[in-house]
């Protein structure tokens, strides 16, 4: 990792803080990285090392005790909420281990969800909408409710969701982790798949090694610290 | 702005069991709203007073509270008359005519009415004919035009009541009590009733030089007549019955605020009970770009449906009960009284549970916007 390349994600000193009554809880204490455009980036690092926290801070869902975090030229760490919203919407996409989709809306508007949040008309949103389906090969269940999906395919909905704005960065939260080994490999060719093809940026927490495989880079995390990083 | 509709609605479908029943339960303070304010607005005219004032003073018993129960003395008539006479002129009193008075229940309607000697009817009691003349003879009467209306009688028709058949001769505007009254002669009052029980009211107009009230309260303090009588004005008497009536009325208000309270906490209920069960999916939203106010305009929205859907429902189920239910037309003391659910009923009330439904959101969501995403996420 060279510090001389600004790159897409730029993250100094960050640390957060968690206060639960008396008890501090350090998730993070002092994280430097950086990721390049295009990067696929695997976080591993066992559980309660801090990876939920990094990618929350990286995607403006949480707010950072101290440190600094830019990604594609923007910095967030002193932004307002309305910023942090737009940031969001606009930046990010976000892939969660489960429930990551609204069980009353079809496979197709809740991969548009996003658009709407920018003020698109469902009709303006719709074709935009099939064609990411058919990038993760749902075309034919976009009338489908989560309910009727598998959990394969709604991670697959949930990875269509995550690009169909086009963002900087799509943060994945263990998005195989409540899968079965062969459908977690489909899943994780996918967005290895969407990474080569659309040259979208992924930073992927992870315990599953077979995503290591596909990274561009590797981060390891323990007690709230980057331990090891190496370029794939 | 149709995306959002469009997602409010396919919500709402998805979940319609439990909307339905949130719809279901509104309705019902809806009705009980709707039926409380249209009782209050049926009332409203009830018992306010004419525009005009009369200069008539009305002499009753004292220890009676129908002043049909009661009866006024001749002496005392007699002698009601000549006080006033003698203290403010033999001028002052321009007539008094003793007069018969009864409520009666007539083909189904509360009637009151006056026996008085047709001198009286125009003299005193100031009745405008509207339609035909006055009685004079034993079998003839006349009705106001609200007895008119509310018993649907056509001049010249025959009435009975009190076991004897009249001829309707006359329709007639009673202006100092806007009640459904029957009009007949002092003696077709006598032979109708009988003579034993004489006359109740002893009705005396005055000079329009007088002051009423002054006479009032002159006449209130003469040895003979207290404490066995009370004279009144006679617009008074009529507005007494409404008085009770409009201090009861301001109960409807607290029933209405009650009602209106009800649908409040059950917007609030339903609304906290939808963030508690869904607030991953409120996260999602957040996370996804959505703003904290976006969302909370869209809990409002789906609240604010949900309580039009159920004023519509109670609005639609209030109809049917005043429409399939006698009681919501009736008379009180001659006045014709019926339950509708008007415009001026229905249409505040719409904007006051909406209002109701906002203040309910409102404070429900205000804290969502500080709400930690993280938090709401896991929750
Ligand atoms: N909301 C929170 N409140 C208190 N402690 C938390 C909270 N979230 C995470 N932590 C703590 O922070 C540490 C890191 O958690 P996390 O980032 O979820 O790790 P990982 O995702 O690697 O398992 C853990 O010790 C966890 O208990
Ligand atoms: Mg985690």
């Amino acid at each position: 990792m060279s510090l001389s390349e600004p790159g897409l994600i730029h993250v100094r000193g960050l640390r957060r803080t968690y206060r639960r009554g008396q008890v501090q809880v350090d998730a993070l204490r002092g994280v430097d990285l950086d990721i390049p455009t295009g990067a696929f980036v695997v976080v591993v690092g066992p559980s309660g090392s801090g990876k939920t926290t990094l990618l929350h801070l990286l995607g403006g869902i949480d707010r950072p005790t101290e440190g600094q975090i830019c990604i594609a030229g923007q910095a967030i760490q002193g932004a307002s909420e309305a910023e942090l919203t737009r940031f969001r919407r606009d930046r990010i996409g976000f892939i969660f281990q489960f429930y990551n989709l609204l069980p009353s809306l079809n496979a197709l508007d809740n991969v548009i969800l996003p658009l709407l949040a920018k003020g698109w008309s469902w009709k303006k949103a719709n074709p935009r909408g099939q064609a990411m389906l058919q990038q993760v090969g749902l075309q034919a269940r976009a009338r489908h409710k989560p309910g009727e999906l598998s959990g394969g395919e709604q991670q697959r909905v949930a990875i269509a969701r995550a690009l169909v704005v086009e963002p900087a960065v799509v943060l994945a939260d263990e998005p195989t982790g409540d899968l079965d080994s062969v459908t977690a490999r489909e899943v994780v060719d996918l967005m290895a798949g969407l990474n080569r093809n659309l040259g979208a940026t992924f930073v992927i927490a992870t315990h599953n090694l077979e995503l290591c495989r596909h990274a561009t880079h590797v981060f390891e995390m323990n007690d709230g610290r980057l331990v090891v990083s190496t370029k794939g | 702005m149709i995306a959002f509709l469009g997602y409010l609605f396919k919500d709402l479908r998805h979940d319609w069991g439990r909307s339905l029943l949130t719809v279901a339960s509104l309705s019902i303070m809806v009705i009980s709203y709707l039926l409380t304010a249209a009782l209050a607005d049926a009332f409203d005219e009830f018992g306010s007073r004419p525009g005009v004032v009369s200069h008539n003073l009305v002499m009753l018993a004292a220890d009676t509270i129908d002043p049909m129960q009661g009866s006024v003395s001749q002496e005392a008539f007699d002698l009601a008359v000549a006080a006033v006479q003698a203290q403010f002129g033999p001028q002052s009193v321009r007539r008094a005519e003793p007069t018969i008075f009864r409520t009666l229940r007539i083909q189904g309607d509360t009637m009151e009415v006056f026996a008085v000697a047709p001198v009286g009817m125009t003299e005193i009691y100031n009745l405008a004919l509207l339609a035909g003349r006055l009685p004079t003879g034993r079998a003839e009467i006349a009705a106001s035009q609200e007895a008119v209306s509310l018993a649907g009688w056509q001049v010249g028709q025959e009435v009975e009541f009190y076991g004897q058949f009249f001829q309707l001769v006359g329709e007639v505007r009673y202006e100092a009590g806007k009640i459904a009254s029957l009009w007949m002669t002092y003696d077709a009052g006598m032979a109708l009733f009988g003579e034993r029980r004489g006359f109740q009211v002893g009705a005396l107009n005055i000079s329009g030089e007088l002051d009423p009230e002054t006479v009032r309260a002159y006449l209130e303090s003469v040895p003979g007549i207290r404490p066995a009588y009370a004279v009144y004005l006679e617009h008074d008497v009529h507005a007494r019955y409404g008085q009770a009536i409009q201090d009861l009325l301001k109960f409807t208000i607290v029933m209405d605020i009650l009602a209106l309270s009800v649908i409040t906490f059950g917007v609030f209920n339903a609304t906290s009970l939808t963030l508690t069960e869904r607030s991953r999916e409120i996260a999602l939203l957040r996370v996804a770009g959505f703003s904290g106010s976006t969302v909370r305009r869209f809990l409002f929205g789906r609240a604010l449906v949900q309580t039009l859907a159920a004023y519509l429902l109670g609005w639609g189920l209030a109809r049917l009960v005043t429409w399939k239910h006698a009681a919501s037309s009736f008379s009180m003391h001659g006045m014709h009284v019926q339950i509708i659910l008007s415009p001026q009923v229905v249409l505040p009330g719409l904007v006051l549970t909406s209002l109701c439904a906002w203040l309910a959101v409102w404070l429900t969501t205000h804290h969502l916007g500080q709400r930690n995403l993280v938090v709401l996420l896991n929750e």
